[in-house]
């Protein structure tokens, strides 16, 4: 890969009428995939990809190549400099990334090296007899993966891309009758991971999957939201936070900046660097990751700028990596504190397939999945059959009546084109008038 | 290439009850036109990886790789049987299914334009004239046109003696506006939301973009003031790729066997389906007939041997409304008792294979057109153009909502609403299904983007539908 990068910059510089970006990253996972605590696949994939760009007179076009030789890179560049002066301009663009600081590795090595697959096996042996003592199965993913590579440009911009993160998704499935829980880790290794901790937490989730079995009426419920829900639900909202959208027409923020939107006690922050998320140490552009605050105490603060959209909006760019690194700020109650203040209400795990219905008002449908819960006098109660929810995220949010006091790693895979995979930081959140449109009458 | 691959499977036959590696090749090329400005040409060219699959000790190992030297092949080759072993240590019933006679198979489509002949500049011209049509209305805020085109070489090869050389070339485009007024944003598309087809530019111009500008600026601006729905309930007709996304969600991923065993439960999901209710269960009314067919050329989903060696083949899946088989693997067939369905694919040779769609259709009924059809309903409403799909992870709760409907009053149609949207539960929504029209307007609408796996792969796959009416549907639900 080094004599790739030399030969690159080599190009870059004996060709100074045009502007080139490149990122050419070596990309490795050892991917095993688990269902009714046993293997289904045992998967290692490996892969070196080049992007570039070639640019003139505001003219540009972008291609990818494979493992690709010296010879196959020099005429697909010069095919698109040949290509250049026959394309119209984009009178938007306005160069490449020019941020040049360097983002400082404290670590370098490989979790494919620090977690192998024998002790991955241990692992899942250990969850997988735990529930089985509850005539549970485990079905999941337990990911190492390496991303290695080079973003250089003609700007000067010349930074070494390395992220190595462990994630390891574990639902606990009953054989009786199919209720499922779900516990996940994620991190740049396996450090801040505790079997016993881990063992115990989704232990505990088992034992309340095995109440009884209801369905609930459509209606208006306080919901509590898990760390995986609410995750979820405010990646959706926060795309609205990205100046792309605020361009596309499509930005619920346009016009609200510096705006009370939602309560006092909301914040979140895109924290690229804090030190229980997976490192994202630079943008997808090469700007070195900036932390950002999106929201501060209900106030919108910011949008997510990138160079491109700095230039065609006017605005400021601020190096943030957005929903790659998401922070919700935690509150001052407990869980069990949330769940007794709670008459008649929902716990809903986790949420699938949500779509937008109006991206500019927020509105959005999608079902709850992994378990969901009535809450009644206080207390946990009843397995709920999956609910669908259509709601605007904003008015959940704009409802959130308490954060718990503690922040959970939820970690997200990107899992299209190149694998990549991120965490949040979500404590529980209670939110009033969750609307539930519907019952899925399945578990 | 063949003869590498060939030695690989030789080197490993003896240490692996099953083998078989897959070599593609891709190229594929993307066009986006914003505002009526070129925005991006992408191209991904020479995208060649390998992947080898074998089966050891009951269990599934897989290696994909990009170096496609025979020292690289046979390092993968080596990392996938370790990958076995150690999988196995973590398994409790082996994999098992009978050997099935070889084939040798291969087929090499040629489109009409190739895309990847024709010049970057004429397909940018082409695509920026319709682009600039686009923008030529104040109210509307955003527009693009885009167009993407997909060829990939792939060999198959399996330790039974089964070899397969394909070549395939397929295109997708669309068009898209955005209105603004009266502080709320609409949406219309076209050709709607399932374009892709075999073929090259000639795909891009037999859907007559130009004819079509006029006609989606006008409903985008239209929609602003248009009316929601207000009864609860309707009687509904659906058509074109709305219709195409129906069958998928609600029936093709439900009817992947691979779910039934919760091989899928991490990602993609489950399904209401139980192995039971095979041969059994009323899926759907008596004009309801599906199929799964893999031997259909015409189709995205055509192949002539599946990417673990079984032959395309035709399979009814559901057949007068019952549900009578299920989309198979070779493992997941013996553990159904069932013959596999020629179903397993995977996007590139680095890719494990999985159960998917291939050409997955609603056979056409005896309704006539769809104007016999419009012309047959007293009250109700028409609806296509996709702009919300949402499904639960047993593919039991749907709600869906297009972008426009056309109101029907005593067989005319009579104004247009705005995202209507509609709830069902699948069998009892596929009960409901009065009619469906014939053959005059059974056509193939297909995806480049049907998401399952992880890692992740995007399927191109396919389904050939004609218009359909589904009687007495929730119709109102709102945020």
């Amino acid at each position: 890969m080094l004599k790739m990068k030399e030969y690159l910059k080599k190009f870059m510089d004996s060709h100074s009428g045009y502007a080139f970006d490149f990122y050419l990253a070596e990309w490795q996972t050892d991917f095993l995939r688990f269902f009714n605590s046993q293997t289904n696949y045992n998967i290692t994939k490996t892969t070196l990809s080049l992007k570039a760009t070639v640019e003139k007179d505001k003219k540009k076009y972008s291609f990818s190549l494979s493992n690709p030789s010296e010879k196959e890179v020099e005429e697909a560049l010069k095919e698109g400099m040949a290509l250049l002066p026959t394309l119209p301009a984009d009178s938007d663009f306005a160069g490449f990334e020019d941020n040049k600081d360097l983002f400082s590795y404290p670590d370098m090595s490989s979790s494919l090296e620090k977690v192998p697959a024998e002790k991955k096996i241990e692992i899942l042996t250990a969850l997988s007899e735990m529930a089985g003592r509850y005539d549970f199965g485990i079905y999941g993913t337990f990911i190492t993966l390496l991303i290695h590579g080079y973003k250089m440009n003609s700007t000067g911009l010349d930074k070494e891309v390395f992220v190595s993160p462990v994630m390891l998704d574990v639902k606990g499935v009953s054989r009786k009758n199919m209720v499922t829980v779900i516990h996940s880790y994620g991190g740049n290794d396996l450090a801040h991971f505790d079997l016993a901790s881990f063992s115990g937490e989704l232990e505990a989730k088992i034992k309340r999957a095995t109440l009884d079995i209801v369905d609930v009426e459509p209606g208006e419920y306080t919901v509590i939201l898990g760390p995986h829900a609410a995750g979820e639900l405010l990646r959706y909202l926060m795309f609205a936070s990205y100046a792309a959208t605020v361009d596309r027409g499509s930005s619920y923020f346009k016009g609200k900046l510096n705006e009370k939107v939602f309560p006092d006690i909301f914040s979140v922050i895109s924290d690229p660097l804090h030190p229980q998320l997976i490192t994202v140490p630079y943008n997808e552009d090469g700007h070195i990751a900036r932390r950002l605050p999106l929201v501060e105490k209900g106030v919108f603060k910011n949008f997510v700028v990138n160079h491109y959209y700095a230039n065609k909006l006017k605005m400021e760019k601020n190096g943030s990596v957005g929903l790659a690194a998401m922070v919700l700020d935690k509150g001052t109650m407990s869980l069990e504190e949330m769940i007794k203040s709670i008459d008649r209400g929902l716990y809903i795990s986790n949420i699938h397939y949500m779509n937008f219905i109006n991206q500019q008002e927020t509105s959005v449908t999608g079902l709850t999945r992994d378990g969901t819960f009535l809450i009644e006098n206080g207390k946990i109660t009843k397995v709920v059959n999956n609910l669908r929810y259509t709601e605007k995220l904003a008015e959940i949010f704009k409802h959130t009546e308490a954060l718990e006091n503690v922040q959970h790693p939820v970690p997200v895979s990107e899992n299209y084109g190149n694998f990549e995979i991120f965490s949040s930081l979500i404590p529980h959140v209670k939110t009033s008038k969750f609307k539930i449109t519907s019952s899925t009458r399945t578990i | 290439m063949k003869e590498m691959m060939k030695k690989i499977l030789e080197n490993i036959k003896g240490q692996v009850t099953f083998a078989d590696i897959r070599v593609t090749k891709t190229d594929t090329e993307s066009y986006m036109i914003q505002r009526g400005s070129l925005k991006n040409i992408s191209a991904d060219y020479n995208d060649t990886n390998a992947g080898i699959r074998v089966l050891v000790n009951g269990c599934w190992g897989f290696a994909g790789t990009d170096r496609l030297t025979t020292a690289a092949l046979e390092t993968a080759a080596k990392r996938a049987i370790a990958n076995a072993k150690h999988g196995a240590r973590f398994r409790h019933t082996p994999v098992t299914f009978p050997a099935v006679k070889p084939t040798v198979a291969e087929h090499f489509a040629k489109p009409v334009e190739d895309p990847f002949l024709m010049s970057k500049e004429d397909k940018t011209g082409y695509l920026l004239e319709i682009g600039e049509k686009l923008t030529k209305n104040e109210k509307i805020v955003y527009s693009h046109v885009y167009a993407e085109f997909y060829r990939q070489h792939k060999i198959y090869m399996n330790t039974e003696g089964t070899v397969s050389e394909t070549m395939i070339y397929q295109t997708m485009p669309e068009m898209y506006v955005l209105a603004s007024g009266n502080g709320e944003t609409q949406s219309r598309t076209y050709p709607g939301h399932m374009t892709g087809r075999n073929g090259g530019f000639e795909v891009v111009r037999d859907y007559k973009f130009h004819d079509h500008v006029d006609e989606i600026i006008s409903e985008a601006i239209a929609l602003l003031d248009a009316p929601r729905i207000e009864e609860e309930r309707a009687d509904l007709i659906i058509t074109g790729g709305h219709l195409a996304l129906q069958i998928h969600e609600s029936v093709g991923h439900a009817t992947e066997a691979d779910r039934i065993f919760g091989m899928e439960i991490s990602y993609a999901g489950k399904t209401f389906i139980s192995p039971d209710m095979i041969g059994k269960h009323q899926y759907g009314s008596p004009v309801v007939n599906i199929i799964s067919d893999s031997s259909d050329p015409d189709g995205m989903g055509y192949h002539p041997v599946d990417d673990e060696g079984i032959p395309g083949r035709r399979v009814d899946i559901i057949k007068d409304g019952i549900l009578v088989n299920q989309q198979t693997s070779r493992e997941v067939a013996h553990q159904l008792g069932l013959e596999p369905s020629s179903n397993m694919k995977a996007t590139h040779g680095y890719n494990v294979p999985l159960i998917r769609m291939t050409n997955f259709s609603l056979l056409p009924g005896n309704a006539g057109t769809l104007q016999d059809l419009i012309k047959d309903t007293e009250h109700g409403y028409l609806v296509d153009y996709t702009k919300t799909w949402s499904i639960d992870d047993n593919r039991n709760n749907f709600q869906f909502t297009t972008e426009i409907g056309w109101k029907i009053e005593n067989g005319e149609i009579t104004g247009i609403v705005k995202e209507p949207t509609y709830f069902g539960i699948t069998t009892e929504f596929w009960n409901a299904c009065d009619a469906v029209c014939d053959e005059r307007e059974w056509a193939y609408h297909g995806t480049f983007h049907c998401g399952k796996g992880e890692p992740g792969q995007a399927m191109h796959l396919s389904h050939k539908v004609a218009p359909a009416r589904f009687k007495d549907i929730v119709v109102n639900v709102k945020a």
